[in-house]
């Protein structure tokens, strides 16, 4: 495993990024997005996981230390999403335009965000918050802030969690339904948000394990 | 020790298991628990007896039925017919499924007033030695021990490519142990789980006991207890000498 921390140049400003990678082979690349717990070594942990399940993996922290909670600006997190990929495209251990991305949280928000943009292949979104309802900052919804899903998604959500209620996965399965996008919606009723983090002390083994074979499958179809 | 049959919910699906805990388990507080996991013959008395085995030295042990699915009461001897069933009803497991079942056995022991949380070993043997290398990649596990598993290196029965194609994924300390006179498992397949393990630079030990065979830790009660063993007994002096290697790798990851 090849993991190494850098910086990308966006629109903003710079932009740390942790990347991991099995070797230099080229592959298929996926752009994992942080939360609201920020750029930890968690989200440097799922992105090593990923990575070795035979994907380049790069963790870019959009956020930059602010609390999404208070403005999360659709431009701004698309404009992040756009020039890792355009980083991941110049990159020789990256199979050209085969680029997904995969947030928790708000990093689901994003991901969900990013679909909009072209040259990615899929984008899977783990509890996304604001999908349904207004961003923080503003007075849309993910779903009303894009033009138009342009990626297979895979959204997941936990049955308990706090801050997104049951109603809002049935909005956004009959808006995507309507919109005639390509998605998988995985609801796991036994469990909250975060569920996938294995630093909380909580039993969701089960949950988790059957959510990483999603991901992984679904990384390997948007790629096929 | 105090043992008894237990279900556990895998996505719906009933999966039967054999529980067994330490007689002083209200006395000691939480322990590390250990999934054991069945060769081809189903849970049958061997299985309970490793099982109770590791009830008596301390820790929590729960082997589990990972052929629920198709066989649940399997339950086969240790003759050419049993192990035709045991082939059959194992032909039908996926790594999928063997995943979502040892999770399952990893939340089940996690919900336990006398598990420690996530100080989980699994512990397997020939078909089941490779089902641990194959759930070593999920989370919650602290080590998987690996007795003679003989689809690491090559493909499951279902065709599903060989386990160590997934070393990089392996997320737990390894401990593989086999016997150099195996007629299923050649010199060459150990060669090449040990080749791929390093590439992946994973955390592990291979312990190959030159002069015996496949199982050879099967039915091996009374070595197990011989503190000095014949030292021209090959096979009583791997089972003592494997026995100490299982308990402080437990010891020493859990």
């Amino acid at each position: 495993m090849i993991v190494e921390e850098l910086t990308i140049d966006a629109p903003r400003g710079a932009m740390k990024a942790f990347i991991a990678r099995l070797d230099s082979k080229p592959r298929p690349a996926v752009i994992v997005l942080e939360g609201i717990y920020g750029f930890d070594d968690e989200i440097k942990r799922i992105t090593t996981q990923t990575a070795a399940a035979g994907f380049v993996a790069i963790a870019i922290d959009y956020l930059r230390g602010a609390d999404p909670n208070v403005v999360f600006a659709t431009k701004d997190v698309c404009d992040d999403i756009a020039a890792t990929r355009d980083w991941l495209n110049r990159q020789p251990d990256v199979q050209h335009g085969k680029i997904a991305t995969w947030g928790f949280g708000f990093g689901g928000t994003a991901a969900f965000l990013g679909s909009s943009l072209p040259g990615l292949s899929g984008a899977i979104a783990f509890y996304g918050q604001s999908i349904a309802r207004p961003l923080p900052g503003a007075h849309k919804p993910a779903l009303d802030e894009i033009e138009k899903v342009r990626t297979p998604l895979l959204l997941v959500f936990g049955g308990h969690d706090e801050l997104i209620g049951t109603n809002e996965v049935a909005l956004i399965r009959d808006r995507l339904t309507a919109d005639g996008a390509t998605f998988q919606i995985q609801e796991y009723p036994e469990v909250g948000h975060s569920f996938f983090r294995e630093d909380l002390g909580t039993i969701a083994t089960r949950q988790i394990a059957d959510a990483w074979d999603r991901v992984v499958s679904f990384l390997r179809a948007v790629f096929a | 020790m105090l043992s008894r049959s237990v279900t556990i919910d895998v996505a719906g699906a009933p999966m039967p298991a054999y529980l067994a805990l330490p007689t002083d388990v209200d006395f000691a507080g939480k322990r590390p628990a250990v999934i054991v996991l069945q060769e081809i013959f189903g849970v049958n008395a061997e299985v309970k007896r490793i099982t109770d085995l590791l009830a008596a030295s301390g820790y929590v042990g729960l082997a589990i039925n990972y052929y629920h699915r198709t066989d649940p009461q399997l339950n086969e001897p240790y003759t050419p017919e049993g192990m035709q069933n045991g082939f059959k009803a194992a032909g039908a497991v996926t790594k999928a499924s063997l995943r979502a079942d040892v999770a399952a056995a990893i939340d089940f022991l996690n919900a336990q007033d006398a598990v420690e949380f996530n100080h989980i070993a699994t512990w397997g043997f020939c078909f089941g030695g490779m089902v641990a290398f194959v759930t070593a990649t999920l989370p919650g596990l602290s080590a998987a021990i690996c007795f003679y598993g003989g689809h690491i290196a090559k493909p499951l029965p279902d065709g599903e490519p060989a386990p160590i194609g997934d070393a990089a994924e392996i997320r737990c300390p390894l401990l593989l142990v086999y016997g150099g006179q195996d007629d299923f498992i050649p010199a060459a397949d150990i060669d090449a789980t040990r080749a791929a393990l390093t590439a992946a630079h994973k955390d592990f030990q291979i312990q190959v006991y030159p002069d015996v065979g496949h199982a050879f830790f099967r039915d091996s009660g009374a070595a197990m207890l011989d503190d000095s063993p014949d030292p021209d007994d090959a096979v009583a002096t791997a089972v003592a000498d494997a026995w100490d290697r299982v308990q402080s790798y437990i010891g020493d990851h859990c």
